[in-house]
């Protein structure tokens, strides 16, 4: 075996900012799928049928397939339905959606924590519904699901790749651009394997000093 | 040379499935002697194991998987050492090193979430060690892995559409051979996201009722 | 928590050694010389293994029936009738035809392959078998005049392909918009996405018979390049063999014959001694 790096160094640019697209993406889709999960988690612990019915079925139906088929459709299909979607806002999306389906059913194991004992305690103070939710709920439930959340980063990041089917130029695209150029298959598959897992690692690394800090009680 | 996309599609299709579901069950089963053995390790007094069984799953749990199968497959053969497994071969063994990571994680929190006096209780009974996994820990702790474990399965059936890359034929690199032989990606894709629902929305429901009749009959 | 901020160095760690090991085994291994040939053992196992597309429409694909059918796995089938074997495919895309053949998995890569000069320093390249022409497509109510006006377009390309290539060398001002598989580039064009769509001139004139409203450049191929046979480096014998039969291939007209079998328009010229 006969490792050759130097090909490669031309590309660093091109790498980086596929890297920065990878994790913009991440950042993007965490937030705005922890938000669409946290409200799918509470369709699904309504006591509303039609609700409780919609959010089990966007949860079922989202899970049960892969991603790739998930942007396919939503980049392709809609195109040839005249619904022009770019790379970008495509993958926003669909990995938010994707995403969504996740954290709901790590909130709803959170909600579930909650002792019951809080709630009682939040309408023996007087609160209504939403308060109660806001200032007693909410918190504790999020502090039992951040470690399931840490790892649904994780995951989000690593998986974020697959957008490289609808020609997202993130870390993936860059790679086997970079690939088709130099020929330097196990080179850039190593070099991937370290970008992907040093970022993974700063993820975890972050996400528990902001669990210490935001945690303190 | 171009054909329309028809029924008899679907063949190469389900064939892609059946290869899919093979592969996942192997690697499932290597797999989980692999978890069971990284959780039994996690969760020992024995430091070394300890420290062993945190650095497999924090290793390989950090590496995309389509890594994984590629070091495997392509990288092993090229360091002259006189390793080529085969296509088969490579393809259960990455996934098996990656689920056993990922189950490893799942029965170390199975077996801690089981509480500290029933440990206790069994060692004050005099039970042996592998008594007492037998008859106390493991009953308790497979409520806790069971569930996880099927959402990983899940997981794994989707994720295994890497193997194409050492050559595979699976579930998704049939759609994509279909597509190329159709030119109609939308079609192709949507008989491939049916199936994968079809597989694994019926697994999770078939887990469902197992786990409720198997819960009823330790309550 | 699985991950620890230690993990890092753990790879970084990995990756030097694995470095180290590369290096070292760089220099006290000499290619092998002494080892036998992939010819002769072809000839004795009576198997010959041969990395192909599943997916490259007329080149290459895996049909209904799981067969593979195309102008590659004919020339396959013929290759292992001159050495009396029978062929086991091995499904190759883009990303994996070179490890294949560096990890030994493979005897022969026929895989639409183009022997640029990057590649040949991996892989060995038999003489070639073949060429692409490169053709874009383009809805005709939004037509371009020539190549030059793919400057600032959106171009479409399957990831790694002759087009990708050849686009990306000679018009780096295009804007090059790469897809997993051929498919998905035409349905980029179908869909809007892109201006333009490049592929070899065989799999174009295919679509255009079913999708009237694009049309091509007639007449203005594009700098077309060589498909030649790639092996593993180091095995000469085996190299010999391979271009042997092609030359056969070649001034016999059998290959030309398949070219017009399975693309419908006459073969390119070739210029082999």
């Amino acid at each position: 075996m006969n490792l050759v790096f130097h090909d490669i160094i031309p590309y660093i640019p091109q790498l980086l900012s596929g890297l920065a697209v990878s994790l913009y993406v991440t950042v993007i889709c965490m937030l705005a799928g922890t938000v669409l999960g946290l409200f799918v988690a509470l369709c699904k612990s309504s006591k509303n049928v039609i609700l409780r019915f919609l959010g089990n079925a966007y949860i079922e139906l989202i899970r049960n397939t892969p991603l790739l088929v998930q942007l396919y459709i939503l980049f392709f299909g809609l195109g040839q339905l005249g619904i022009d979607i770019s790379p970008l806002w495509s993958a926003l999306i669909g990995i938010t959606i994707n995403n969504g389906a996740y954290t709901a059913e790590i909130f709803r194991a959170g909600l579930s924590s909650v002792p019951k004992g809080l709630h009682e305690a939040g309408s023996a103070l007087g609160m209504n519904k939403a308060q109660i939710f806001r200032h007693v709920i909410l918190a504790p439930a999020f502090r039992t699901a951040f470690p399931a959340l840490t790892n649904q980063l994780i995951l989000l990041f690593l998986f974020s790749s697959v957008a490289s089917i609808i020609s997202l130029e993130e870390l993936t695209y860059q790679i086997m651009n970079v690939e088709t150029q130099t020929s330097r298959t196990l080179e850039i598959t190593l070099i991937a394997a370290v970008l992907y897992y040093g970022c993974s690692s700063i993820f975890v690394y972050l996400s528990n000093a902001m669990a210490k800090k935001v945690f303190k009680w | 040379m171009i054909q329309d996309f028809s029924w008899i599609h679907i063949i190469p299709i389900l064939k892609g499935a059946w290869l899919t579901i093979q592969l996942c069950f192997f690697s499932l089963l290597f797999g989980g002697v692999i978890g069971v053995i990284l959780g039994l390790g996690a969760t020992s007094k024995n430091k070394l194991a300890n420290v062993l069984s945190g650095l497999y799953i924090r290793l390989v749990r950090g590496v995309p998987l389509l890594v994984i199968i590629f070091l495997v497959y392509f990288a092993l053969p090229m360091l002259d050492i006189g390793i080529n497994f085969s296509k088969g071969f490579s393809a259960v063994l990455a996934l098996s090193v990656y689920a056993g990571a990922y189950m490893g994680e799942i029965v170390r929190g199975g077996i801690q979430s089981v509480p500290k006096g029933q440990f206790e209780a069994a060692d004050a009974l005099g039970m042996s060690y592998f008594q007492k996994f037998r008859h106390v820990i493991v009953p308790q702790a497979l409520q806790y892995i069971i569930p996880p474990g099927i959402g990983f399965f899940i997981a794994l059936i989707k994720d295994s559409s890497l193997v194409s890359i050492i050559g595979y034929i699976d579930l998704t690199k049939a759609g994509k051979v279909v597509s190329n032989l159709t030119f109609n990606p939308i079609a192709s894709f949507l008989v491939v996201a049916a199936v994968y629902f079809v597989i694994c929305f019926g697994l999770s429901k078939a887990a469902y009722y197992f786990e409720r009749r198997f819960l009823q009959t330790n309550a | 928590m699985f991950l620890k901020n230690k993990s890092a160095i753990v790879v970084l760690v990995m990756s030097m050694i694995l470095l180290i090991s590369g290096c070292s085994s760089d220099a006290s291994t000499t290619p092998a010389q002494n080892a036998e040939s992939h010819l002769d053992k072809i000839i004795k196992s009576k198997k010959i293994r041969v990395a192909t597309y599943a997916d490259s429409p007329g080149w290459s694909v895996l049909n209904a029936n799981g067969e593979y059918e195309g102008y590659d796995p004919d020339i396959a089938r013929l290759l292992a009738e001159s050495l009396g074997a029978e062929v086991e495919f091995v499904t190759t895309d883009g990303v994996n035809r070179i490890p294949l053949l560096e990890s030994d998995k493979v005897d022969v890569a026929i895989a639409v392959f183009t022997p640029t000069n990057e590649r040949a320093k991996s892989i060995d390249f038999t003489i070639p078998y073949s060429a692409a022409g490169l053709v874009p497509m383009y809805p005709k109510n939004k037509p371009i005049k020539s190549w030059d006006d793919l400057k600032g377009k959106k171009v479409s390309v399957s990831k790694g392909s002759t087009g990708d290539i050849a686009l990306s060398k000679y018009y780096p001002e295009a804007q090059i918009v790469r897809f997993d598989a051929t498919s998905d580039a035409f349905m980029a064009l179908k869909t809007g996405k892109v201006d333009v769509f490049v592929e070899e001139d065989g799999i174009i004139l295919d679509l255009l018979k079913k999708n009237p409203e694009f049309e091509s450049l007639p007449g203005q191929p594009f700098k077309s390049s060589y498909i030649a046979m790639g092996v593993k480096k180091g095995d000469q014998e085996w190299l010999n063999y391979l271009n042997q039969f092609i030359r056969n291939l070649n001034y016999s007209g059998e290959g030309a014959e398949l070219y017009k079998k399975w693309f419908g328009v006459d073969a390119p010229k070739l210029l082999t001694y």
